[in-house]
Parts: structure tokens; sequence; C-alpha cells
């Protein structure tokens, strides 16, 4: 077993963090774009909801526990020509993108559907009674009362992300996972498979404490 | 001012359709505190649903200042609900925002400025005696003054009605007796019409003018309080009000 230090100067760790970060963050931020108005409409259509429709809740659940329901690296390969029409090729950090965004998406929908079902009923009833429309509740009422449980739910999505990206790794896919793989296993680095799994999981530990955090920070209960 | 006329309301269980409300009349005054007096389970909170526009009965309409509400639908009907003002049963504030934004939601929902926003909060929470409290969030509030900060966000946009459910129901005695008489100043200072829901046959006395009983979904009697309390002819009200002397 090498030095940390000779390990660092033979794999590019920093630049696998970098990557895994890219990944992370613009995966969890596409992931909501998509992935929040599925669970806010999840939501307003439930029974007894602002705009209830069984036909739509229905299909709305579908489309989320289907998607859920797909496993990650099976995601990867049945979407590669989607990934090479938007990337123009099927590896790499950027691509990996494409499927870790998908595969968030479904999962966001369901957390934020989750976040948002805690409010209670009796302030959305109180706000539609003062004559507010739907997206002044959507926006001041749901999202405002429940961001502390929405915050934890970035950092679940987030490290879900972590753990996806890894899975990406063995398909080429860049980051932290690919570094893991290559020299971990095919190359039988235990050493370089130790020190990466270091910082994973140390990665994971920051985004935890920070949202945790912040979550604590705004919240007034 | 509301009248309410033979109003019905069912509700279909998987097994059974439930009736709540069977053929309601009612008729407020301007200036009314109108007691609405029942045990849980009676219809009462259903029939202000109804009233505040929330439900819509299955026969029957809600006219306010001659206004059917079941006529008026979308930007129209949301206008019109600023003419009614409504406190629920238990605590429905926001509970992330802090006193001044809780009472200034409604203004902000109808568009009002910041300086006229800023000035009414103000005004109320003096007018609710909760001024010191401005700053604090319902978490930090006692169950009285969260009532208080409810009462003072319904009252933000000038309703001419206030519509309350079992206000007082979560409140020691004290804190009972000052916010009913908090809601008695608000009736004669500011001529808002108050009905107000209860299973307290003190908070009735105590504050109504008219009271109406509801047992089963319907009104088994109704009249002034001095009326109903002195002779009552249900023998469910002669035990509500025997058991009160």
């Amino acid at each position: 077993m090498k030095d940390l230090f000779s390990i660092l100067s033979e794999v590019d760790l920093f630049k696998g963090l970098l990557e895994t970060l890219y990944m992370i963050i613009v995966s969890t931020l596409i992931a909501y774009i998509i992935g929040f108005p599925l669970g806010v409409f999840t939501v307003l259509t439930e029974k007894d909801g602002l705009l209830e429709n069984k036909i739509i809740h229905k299909i709305l659940n579908v489309i989320i526990n289907v998607g859920r329901s797909i496993p990650f690296i099976i995601l990867i390969i049945i979407i590669i020509p989607f990934t090479n029409l938007i990337v123009g090729k099927s590896w790499g950090p950027t691509a990996t993108i494409v499927s870790l965004s998908i595969a968030a998406s479904f999962f966001v929908g369901r957390i934020v559907e989750q976040s948002l079902s805690e409010v209670s009923k009796g302030i959305i009833e109180t706000s539609v009674c003062m004559g507010a429309t739907i997206p002044k509740i959507v926006f001041k009422v749901y999202l405002g009362e429940a961001l502390p449980s929405i915050i934890k739910g970035i950092s679940i999505t987030m490290i879900n992300i972590v753990g996806y990206s890894a899975m990406a790794g063995a398909v080429g896919g860049g980051g932290l996972g690919d570094i893991a793989i290559k020299y971990g296993y095919h190359n039988f680095r235990t050493d370089v498979m130790i020190v990466t799994l270091i910082v994973i999981v140390l990665l994971v530990q920051i985004i935890q404490i920070l949202f945790d955090f912040i979550s604590k920070k705004v919240d007034r209960r | 001012m509301i009248k309410i006329k033979s109003i019905s309301k069912s509700f279909v269980n998987k097994k059974s359709v439930v009736k709540v409300l069977d053929d309601i009349n009612l008729e407020v005054d301007s200036g009314d505190i109108y007691g609405i007096l029942g045990l849980s389970g009676a219809g009462k909170t259903t029939l202000l649903r109804i009233i505040s526009g929330l439900e819509k009965p299955d026969v029957g309409e809600v006219i306010i200042d001659g206004i059917n509400i079941n006529d008026i639908i979308g930007k129209n009907l949301r206008n019109f609900k600023k003419n009614i003002g409504v406190v629920f049963q238990g605590i429905n504030l926001l509970m992330q925002k802090n006193v001044y934004d809780n009472i200034a939601f409604p203004l902000e929902i109808d568009k009002a400025s910041k300086d006229v926003v800023d000035s009414r909060v103000k005004e109320l929470c003096n007018l609710v005696g909760i001024m010191d409290k401005i700053d604090l969030y319902p978490a930090q509030l006692s169950g009285g003054q969260c009532q208080r900060v409810a009462i003072a966000r319904a009252l933000a946009c000038n309703p001419k009605v206030l519509l309350l459910d079992e206000v007082t129901s979560a409140l020691d005695p004290f804190t009972t007796k000052q916010v009913l008489n908090l809601l008695k100043e608000i009736n004669t200072r500011l001529n808002v019409t108050i009905i107000i829901i209860t299973h307290n046959i003190k908070v009735a006395k105590s504050i109504c003018n008219h009271i109406a009983v509801v047992e089963g979904g319907k009104i088994i009697e109704k009249g002034t309080i001095e009326e109903v309390a002195s002779n009552p002819q249900s023998d469910f009200c002669k035990i509500l009000f025997a058991g009160d002397e």
C-alpha cells in the first residue's frame, strides 16, 4: 500500500471530486425543475386538493412510481440514444447528468409531494377563504410552510445522486465512482478504492450536515 | 344580512350516505352575534364551511348581502370572500411566518400597497392587543395569543362578517373570557356581524344575542338567547340549559 501522496500524484482524485460535484449540482437542479411541479400537481390533484382530479392524480402517481422502479444502471443504458441526442456522446460526466436528472426527477416528485402533504389542511382552507389564488397558495403557503422539509429533501436527493453517479462510473460516467471502479476494481488497487471511498463518505457527510443546518435555521416552529 | 335558505348536505361514505345538514334555515341580521350551538358531529362546522363558500350545499342557498354565493365564481368569488373573515378550528396560522406577516397575508392577497399593509397590520395588532408580539412566530405564542392573531388576520380586509369555529374551545376559562371580550368589542366598534360556532353554552350565553341549536343536522331551536335559555322547548335544550344553571 502506497502512501496518500503517491496515490494522489498517480490518480487525479481532485478532478474526480470536481466531476462528481458537477454531476450532483447540475442534476439536482434539473431534477427539481422537473420533479417539483410533478410533486406539486400530485398534491393539488389529490382528493380534497385544490385541483382535485382523480385521473390526473393517478397518472402522476403511476409516472412517479414507474420512474422510480427502473433500476438506475438500466435507465442509463435504455436512454443512451436520448443522451446521445442531447449531449452528443453517452459517456463522461455531462452525459451522466442526463440519466441522473431523469432518475432523480421521479424521486424529487415523491419527496416534494410528501413535504407538501405535511402542510396543515386548515391553513390551506383559510387561505382559500381569504381569496388566495392557487399559485399564491402554492408558493406562499405550501412552499413557505414546507420549506424546512423541502430543504431536507434536497439533501436526500443529493446523497441519492452521489450513489447513482458512482453506479454510472461502472459505465464510464466519470467522477469518483469511475475512479473507484477503474483503479480499485479493474486494477486491484485497494488503496485507491479506500481513499476514494473516504472522499465519498466525507462528501455525503458534508451535504447532510450542511442541509440539516440550513433546514434548522429556516424552521420557525 | 345573511340568509341561509333550506340548506341540506350529505356526504357519501364508501358504504352509506350521511346527511350532515337537513333543511337548515337561518337569518342573521347585521350587527348580530349569532351562536350556532350543538354537540360535536351535529353539523355545525359543515354549516360554517358552507357559509364561508368552502363547501357547496346539495340544495339550498346562502345569501350574503343580497348575493347568492353559489352564483359567483372565479375572480368575483375571490373578491367577495374578502367580505367574510374566517377563523377555523385549531391554530391555522402560517407557522413559518411571524405575527406581522400572518396578518399581512390577506392584505397581500388583496394586493394592498406596502404602506397600507404596514399601517393596517399595526392597527390590527393594537386592536387585538398583540402589538408587543408582532415580530414573534406562532410557535412562540400561547393559544390565546394565536387566536388573537387569527382574529386580527380575519379582520384584515374589513369584512362585514366574521365566521368563527370553536375559537375558544382550546383555551382556559380566563383566556376564553378575554377573547370573548375582544369579539364583543370588535362587534360593537367595527360593526362586524359575527357567527360563532361553539359547543360551550357559557360562550353562547356570554356573547351571543341570537342562537340556533343544531342536533343531528337539524336546527331544533332558534331565537334570542333569552328566549331559548328561559324557555327551552326540546329535550335536548332543556338538558343543555338546565345543566348550566
